[in-house]
């Protein structure tokens, strides 16, 4: 069994980090211990096989698989907390209703609605201007939804029209088909009333020719 | 001459939302975190799973990189620690406690095949033999060239424990080899 220190001074023989009389004297223990040989040999495959070892090509991946959808590493900067100091004044002034004003005075800077400043005459006439515009675009509406609806019905009319004459050429067709069969069926019935008569004809004509055959001969011994 | 960025000026511009600098910053790592993954999973799909939970997770912790230590260094930190967490969990799934190393790394795929040279496969073969805890010190150790002392803070392990591994890693390959020797 090999001891811890034997097994250091092997890796660090192998590393070659051993000082020129330890590696002498390693060496030397080295030829008397067939153990030693036996895991420095084991150690020296494993070095063998880490450099006789051939890097493999990765495959086409995609390098920012995960990132784009995943946590973004973030660091909280000064420039972190300015954006979100900017954003906050924004929405203040939104909150705030401010309103920037440049005159010849300079530059002004208000909060606060100013709708209380607007007189009755100029709310009336907002208002007029506002149902003239309202009147005109439901009007164009109005307009837009006749004419589709228009269009709508004439395509559906002609729809029923087209199933209305082709219902009809159905019917007459059905009507000629029966037609023609019964005409047939009929034909075949007068063929077969022909042939029974030409039967009773031609049976009437034997019996004739036989009739004096069938008729009694007179008894010579009868006096008339 | 073009002029590389620097990792942390990379890191700055990513913090900062670009995603151009984001990608130049993966695409300067991936081959490397990937190529590990494949060694800690042996499994081109899990690798490839693996490498972008590596990268989501630096992502997100990137804020909290201070710059103390190398970026390479805290990426290999997080990409072993997930990679361990993985063969952990894998480990409790019945389906994967025994599997072909062909099978694990889609080598019936002709095209999957592709890009796995035979060397690489009896490294991998290797590798397959050690728990999870001893093939992140032996990838540490010998094909990352850590020291134990950073091996013990990557891990969060002490220095002896990492040695321990290590050396029950190189008693395993011993053991196997004179399995080997004795076959023939």
């Amino acid at each position: 069994m090999l001891t811890d220190d034997l097994r250091d001074s092997l890796l660090a023989y192998l590393d070659d980090r051993l000082s020129p009389d330890d590696r002498s004297a390693f060496e030397q223990q080295l030829r008397g211990n067939a153990e030693l040989q036996q895991a420095l040999a084991a150690a020296r495959q494993w070095q063998d096989a880490a450099s006789a070892w051939e890097p493999i090509p990765v495959p086409a991946w995609s390098r920012l698989r995960g990132i784009t959808t995943g946590i973004a590493p973030v660091r909280t900067g000064v420039l972190t907390w300015l954006s979100l100091g900017a954003s906050m004044a924004a929405i203040l002034l939104v909150l705030f209703q401010a309103q920037f004003t440049i005159s010849d005075n300079g530059f002004a800077l208000r909060f606060g609605s100013d709708t209380g400043a607007v007189k009755p005459e100029q709310l009336e006439r907002r208002m007029v201007e506002l149902e003239r515009r309202r009147n005109d675009v439901l009007n164009e509406r109005l307009e837009i939804l006749e004419k589709k609806s228009l269009a709508n019905n004439r395509q559906l009319l002609a729809a029923a029209l087209q199933y209305n004459r082709l219902e009809r050429q159905d019917d007459m067709r059905s009507l000629a088909a029966s037609w023609s069969l019964a005409r047939s069926t009929d034909q075949m019935r007068v063929e077969d009333l022909r042939d029974s008569q030409f039967d009773d004809r031609l049976a009437i004509r034997q019996l004739f020719t036989r009739l004096p055959e069938l008729q009694p001969q007179p008894d010579p011994d009868t006096p008339y | 001459m073009i002029k590389l960025e620097s990792d942390e000026r990379l890191i700055a511009r990513a913090l900062g939302g670009s995603q151009r600098a984001w990608s130049k910053l993966v695409g300067r790592y991936e081959a490397r975190v990937y190529n590990q993954a494949i060694r800690m999973t042996r499994s081109k799909p899990d690798a490839m799973d693996l490498m972008q939970e590596t990268f989501l997770a630096v992502y997100r912790n990137l804020p909290n990189y201070r710059g103390d230590g190398t970026f390479p260094a805290w990426l290999s930190r997080i990409a072993i620690n997930r990679s361990i967490d993985f063969q952990r969990h894998r480990a409790r799934l019945p389906e994967h406690s025994s599997v072909d190393i062909d099978e694990l790394l889609g080598l019936d795929s002709p095209q999957i095949a592709l890009g796995i040279s035979q060397q690489n496969r009896e490294v991998l073969q290797l590798l397959d033999r050690l728990s999870a805890d001893q093939r992140a010190v032996v990838e540490l150790k010998f094909f990352q060239q850590c020291t134990f002392d950073d091996i013990a803070q990557q891990l969060g392990i002490s220095s002896n424990t990492a040695k321990s591994r290590l050396y029950a890693a190189l008693d395993l390959m011993q053991k196997h080899g004179e399995v080997c020797h004795a076959h023939r």
